[in-house]
């Protein structure tokens, strides 16, 4: 990796570190949120002008600067930076090729969050949900490290592509121990069950734009590290692999939503939320190990997909009801929004757009996203078919439950008496964001084609630089030719 | 033509971003709208073909191209979807006008809503891409829920919340149906098309699916799954019970376009897709399903019978109603498709009329129990006039257009169910068959009944109403006419509508003989009998 390459990260880290050190001494809240956006701006320039874009660089500029218009109003020197630093986090690991840079990467998006999860709220219930994270992402990134340990045993290198060359194919231990590890580390981040138990806790004691980072900073930057070390380092991983995500994807969906089911605090639903929409992510990346990689049902490209539709659709989301907050006292209940629809026509229907995104329902951007996830569960072929459309119908089923939460709070948003009209003292920030997401949901949902296209040719050429030798792209036709559907057959014993 | 068509789509997607203002100009440019698409819509039949082929087809790139995923914008009409394509643009009309007095509050967003309705509505029945009509499948729920949910009476939230997650639980594994039919021709393509070509078109599907079907396992099992969605939408009888109460809540408007249109999405659904596409699984099937469209017939007609709720009612009676159309469907004769797509259009008509009347009582009286009411023909002569034609066409009486459509679907089941060589079961066969035309007499028990307790008698109101309660409004009146006048045309004139229709080219019938022909199982059962034909038959 070279270090031109990397200047859009220098910059965004370069200015967080600026920020940092002039909020020392000056007391400037309405400069940092704007010297922030311009950060993101040049970085945005040296990236388009730079060697090698990449889409998933693309949208950590896209979404860092709605967070940072997100929480723009109440913006300390120490919360823009360490926004910024976790942005630069999110770009490094989407450009990283060998497992130091990755794990700084994990890592700067991980130390970031503790301090503006300290910083967001200073009262013994933020306390205690800031320490919970805090000892649960140590936890985890030890896991991760462990995992990458083996990695380096089995092949004597820390270079992606190296290791994807030295990986022996059919080695089931290996696979269980390595792979498990890292998955399980990675799991914390994009907040799928069994590491999910922080995230309901955290949200709810935190602020919305802290919550909108969580659901989406670490998820991304958590898939990114998943498919460049389960997809792209592990050209055969074994069955067990795929199965472990199926596995972990089929929990999170049915346990988030259900659990989403049964709350009253806004924060508290959208985290549950947040984890049932990971096991939807999931289905994505284990079509890409399970199935034979398509131009046309490619897993990862419809995993990033679903992330953009999902991302916005969340960003929305919290970005209104930090909007609607008062500057003392944020949204909790449901029942706060109740009439929503006649007292704030405007922010109801954002609102409602980012929740119905979030469901999946026609013709807004999350049908697509799903659409793309199913079709590709039900493509998958050979042996693990099977597997795969139970996949699929848990997905579809758990989409319907989901629904039931969603239109809840959207039931309160229309159907109920107002009861007081909330006083939008969020600030002019988070409602640009708020409308820009909502814009972004309505706008993939009618006109997806592009985002697909860009979706897919990224994911085409992120395989055929990563990994020049894999099966990469292939024909449909070629289903039973693939070396790996044969080896993994073997190993199954069939 | 196909330029007629996009503007017919189009036409109240212009009329959202047009109204404004208060109540007085929402409703009459949502009004304006409305009628506008009806015209283009009466013309596009007015030029439509006879025999039902496609026609007005435009095919546009909407999702990718052929290398990704080549989903398109393709929209047209054809035999199975003209009429109800029709009947959809008129019947926005009439909610358009039953809803102008009745609904006071929030009137922009109100008329809002149910043009963004007709544009989905329309658009299930032209998408000709298999994406494209479940984008519009399920894009109807929306604005219903809506609907529903703000003007409805007393429990609307609950309504809106069952009638929403109730279609959505099933419509999702639709979903997952369409896309193994989409995923299964692409890796089993017919003889004489090109492999590796993946293809959402659904006359393309039909085709391929028909040359080589597949798997009957398979079949079976992406049969049920389509079968999820489209029987709740209907509704068939175990999975209906969202239907009362959606109906009961809904406001006047909601409940016409509800029985009038929606729930023939569930019943084109099976003739577009699962009976084509999957000829073998609805063959080995068609007991279960003749079974539980009979049930639905005869349960919906008993429950309609204890009814003291006039919508509860007329909503029970359309189980009862989609039942026959179901029947049609599923006896897969030429006679009784055709007269199940008929009957789809008749009960749009009729019951979609009913609502309306129910509405404008309920206007009037603010009650729907038929003890609170009697002797109303003296009161209001107009309203019980129009009333009495569409119960008439409800029952089925012959010289209107009930009648038609129950003939074609009864005379086509009792072939199947006596004449054809099906295996076995033969009293099984029979008693479907009788019971279906049981179905009709109990049709008449209840709708006469309703019929006499509310409009004849002494004259019995609501205490808290004041005595002279005006008789129609020339705009409720409008309301009616075109209803009565399509009522009695197709009565006295059915090959006009059954020619566009065209049986004979009908996917559904098509598909059934050459399953015959693989299942070998003999026996010529169809009269193939031209339906313009029947016209010596129907009384003058």
């Amino acid at each position: 990796m070279n270090l031109p390459s990397l200047a859009p990260e220098m910059i965004v880290v370069a200015v967080a570190a600026a920020i940092f050190l002039a909020g020392a001494f000056w007391d400037a809240r309405r400069l940092w949120g704007w010297i922030a956006w311009a950060a993101l701006a040049s970085a945005a320039l040296a990236l388009g002008f730079g060697p090698a874009p990449g889409l998933v660089r693309w949208l950590a500029l896209g979404f860092g600067w709605l967070l940072v218009s997100l929480a723009a109003r109440s913006a300390a020197a120490e919360s823009v930076g360490s926004l910024l630093v976790s942005i630069a986090g999110w770009m490094l690991v989407a450009r990283a090729d060998d497992l130091a840079t990755l794990f700084v990467g994990l890592e700067m998006v991980s130390i970031p969050t503790y301090v503006l999860l300290a910083l967001g709220r200073r009262d013994a219930e933020g306390q205690e949900s800031t320490a919970k994270y805090f000892f649960l992402s140590v936890l985890s990134s030890a896991v991760l490290l462990y995992g990458f340990s083996f990695f380096y045993g089995v092949t004597g290198s820390i270079e992606l592509s190296a290791i994807r060359t030295a990986m022996p194919t059919g080695f089931e231990a290996f696979d269980r121990l390595a792979a498990g590890l890292i998955f399980a580390g990675l799991c914390f981040k994009i907040t799928a069950v069994p590491f999910q138990f922080y995230a309901p806790d955290v949200y709810e004691g935190n602020t919305y734009p802290n919550a909108a980072l969580l659901s989406v900073v670490p998820k991304a930057a958590g898939l990114a590290a998943m498919v460049k070390l389960l997809v792209i380092a592990l050209p055969c991983p074994g069955a067990f692999v795929w199965q472990m995500v199926v596995a972990v994807s089929i929990l999170s969906m049915t346990l988030g939503n259900v659990l989403a089911l049964w709350q009253e605090n806004l924060r508290r639903m959208l985290a549950y939320s947040s984890i049932a929409q990971s096991g939807y992510l999931l289905i994505g990346l284990a079509v890409a190990m399970g199935g034979v990689a398509s131009g046309r049902w490619d897993g990862i490209a419809a995993m990033w997909f679903y992330f953009i539709t999902y991302a916005a659709a969340t960003t929305g989301a919290m970005a209104v009801l930090e909007y609607l907050g008062r500057s003392d006292r944020r949204l909790d209940g449901i029942e706060e929004l109740a009439g929503l629809g006649r007292t704030r026509p405007a922010a109801a229907a954002v609102l409602a757009v980012c929740l119905l995104g979030l469901t999946g329902v026609p013709p807004l951007a999350g049908f697509w996203g799903k659409l793309l996830l199913f079709g590709g569960a039900l493509n998958v072929a050979g042996s693990a078919q099977l597997w795969f459309i139970a996949l699929a119908v848990v997905g579809v089923l758990n989409a319907a439950v989901g629904a039931a939460y969603y239109l809840r709070v959207v039931a309160v948003l229309y159907f109920r008496t107002p009861l007081a009209t909330p006083r939008t003292e969020g600030g002019r920030g988070a409602w640009i964001a708020a409308v820009v997401c909502a814009l972004l949901t309505v706008a993939i949902g009618v006109w997806p084609g592009p985002w697909r296209a860009a979706v897919g040719r990224w994911s085409v050429e992120t395989k055929s630089r990563e990994a020049p030798s894999s099966p990469g792209v292939r024909a449909e036709a070629a289903v039973v030719t693939d070396p790996c559907e044969i080896a993994r057959d073997d190993r199954m014993g069939r | 033509m196909s330029l007629l068509l996009m503007i017919a789509l189009l036409l109240p997607l212009l009329g959202v971003v047009l109204i404004g203002g208060g109540m007085r100009r929402s409703r009459i440019v949502a009004l304006a709208f409305a009628l506008a698409t009806f015209a283009v819509a009466a013309v596009l039949a007015a030029c439509s073909p006879r025999g039902g082929e496609p026609f007005a087809v435009t095919d546009w790139a909407w999702f990718g191209d052929a290398a990704t995923l080549d989903i398109r914008w393709s929209v047209g009409l054809d035999g199975l979807s003209l009429w109800l394509f029709a009947l959809t643009s008129l019947l926005m009309v009439v909610a358009v006008l039953v809803s102008w007095e009745s609904i006071r509050e929030q009137t922009t967003l109100y008329y809002r809503l149910l043009l963004v309705l007709e544009t989905g509505m329309l658009g299930v029945f032209v998408a000709r891409d298999i994406i494209l009509f479940y984008v519009f499948f399920e894009f109807t729920l929306i604005p219903l829920f809506f609907v529903i949910g703000i003007w409805g009476s007393d429990q609307r939230r609950r309504a809106a919340m069952k009638f929403f997650l109730y279609t959505l639980a099933g419509s999702v594994l639709t979903l997952l149906g369409l896309l193994s039919l989409v995923v299964w021709t692409f890796y089993h393509p017919a003889s004489g098309q090109t492999a590796g070509r993946l293809t959402f078109s659904i006359p393309e599907l039909t085709r391929s699916l028909q040359a080589r079907p597949m798997d009957l396992n398979v079949q079976l099992w992406v049969f049920w799954a389509l079968f999820a969605g489209f029987a709740i939408k209907s509704p068939l009888f175990p999975l209906h019970t969202w239907l009362p109460l959606a109906h009961v809540e809904a406001p006047a408007a909601g409940s016409v376009l509800l029985a009038g249109v929606l729930l023939k999405v569930g019943v084109y659904g099976f003739a577009r897709f699962s009976l084509p596409m999957l000829p073998e699984a609805a063959w080995l099937l068609m007991p279960w399903l003749l079974g539980i469209a009979m049930v639905g017939i005869i349960y919906g007609a008993l429950v309609a019978l204890a009814q003291q709720d006039l919508k509860r009612l007329i909503a029970y009676s359309s189980v009862s109603h989609m039942g026959f159309c179901m029947l049609g469907l599923f006896a897969m004769n030429p006679l009784s498709v055709a007269g199940g797509v008929l009957q789809m259009v008749n009960h749009g008509l009729a019951t979609g009329g009913l609502f309306a009347v129910v509405g404008m009582l309920y206007e009037r009286y603010h009650t729907r129990q038929m003890a609170d009411l009697g002797g109303l023909a003296r009161r209001m002569p107009w309203l019980a006039m129009f009333a009495m034609v569409l119960t008439l066409s409800s029952i089925g009486v012959p010289g209107l257009n009930g009648f038609v459509g129950e003939f074609l679907i009864l005379a086509g089941t009792l072939q199947r169910c006596w004449t054809a060589a099906l295996s076995g079961h033969a009293t099984y066969y029979h008693a479907v068959g009788v019971l279906g035309v049981l179905g009709v007499i109990l049709g008449a028990w209840y709708m006469l009944n309703m019929y006499r307790r509310v409009f004849f008698g002494p004259v019995r109101e609501p205490e808290h109403v004041e005595p002279p309660v005006r008789d129609l409004s020339p705009r409720e009146i409008c309301c009616f006419v075109p209803l009565v006048v399509l009522i009695v045309w197709i009565g006295v004139q059915p090959g006009f509508f059954l020619d566009r229709i065209g049986m004979e080219n009908r996917g559904a019938t098509r598909g059934k003989r050459e399953v015959q022909a693989s299942f070998s199982l003999g026996g010529r059962d169809e009269t193939r009998i031209h339906p313009s034909s029947f016209d010596s038959l129907m009384p003058p």
